[in-house]
């Protein structure tokens, strides 16, 4: 197992206080994989969480690039979920 | 080319900017400005929050403004261009600039197709939120534009 910490941003932010989000996944997940991880932490600290559909309309960045359909988490790390954007 | 990019807390002043934006070899400047309006929706809205992914939000203005130079956006990309990018970060009331993007170049074809290459790329792009503070009370984020594995 690994561990993957996500910051989040937009309409997320208020499921997080300002904390990263922390759990663990299997070495070599998938990104839908990570997502469905991330549903269930937040609705395990807020029961009332219901935006699943934007988790799985949201990007996962590492600190550098947005992640590509294809990306496979094999070590520890930090990443972001960014909701669709909406700057201007 | 000259580029420079910030997000910031600070208001916006245009006059400020104009000053410092003077470049004597250049015949066409445009300054767009992005403002909050008081309506959206058919819902009053007395104020705005943008949210931000600092680094890859100046990871995307750069990318943004080096395809300006190389694509054909500017035809002549060893042209004398000079480019400013501001984007607000916090919560701004109706009225106040959100984003202003200058361009100063020799002519004004140039600035124009530069100028709204940036806005439409930003607004699509740019890890950047917009939350929407209502006169009832109620405040939401707005829904925008997935991004792809671009960045």
């Amino acid at each position: 197992m690994i561990s993957v910490r996500f910051k989040l941003f937009g309409a997320f932010r208020k499921y997080s206080n300002g904390e990263n989000i922390e759990f663990q996944i299997p070495e070599n997940s998938g990104l839908n994989e990570v997502r469905y991880k991330l549903v269930q932490k937040l609705k395990e600290l807020h029961p009332e969480f219901n935006e699943e559909k934007l988790v799985f309309d949201s990007a996962i960045a590492n600190e550098t690039r947005i992640l590509a359909k294809e990306y496979l988490f094999e070590q520890d790390g930090s990443f972001s979920v960014l909701p669709p954007v909406c700057g201007g | 080319m000259s580029v420079v990019f910030n997000l910031t807390e600070k208001s916006i002043v245009l006059a400020e900017i104009q000053e410092s934006f003077k470049d004597f070899s250049h015949g066409a400047q445009l300054f767009f400005l992005g403002v909050v309006r008081n309506n959206n929706n058919g819902k009053k809205v007395r104020a705005v929050s943008y949210d931000v992914h600092r680094e890859l939000a100046s990871k995307v203005f750069q990318e943004i403004c080096q395809e300006v130079y190389n694509s054909n956006v500017s035809k002549k990309p060893e042209s004398n261009i000079n480019i400013l990018l501001i984007h607000r970060v916090g919560t701004l009331q109706v009225g106040e600039c959100s984003v202003l993007i200058a361009v100063g170049a020799p002519h004004r074809d140039e600035v124009y197709r530069i100028s709204r290459h940036i806005i439409e790329e930003l607004k699509t792009r740019a890890p950047i939120w917009k939350k929407e503070h209502y006169e009832d009370g109620e405040s939401e984020w707005l829904k925008g534009h997935e991004l792809c594995g671009t960045l």
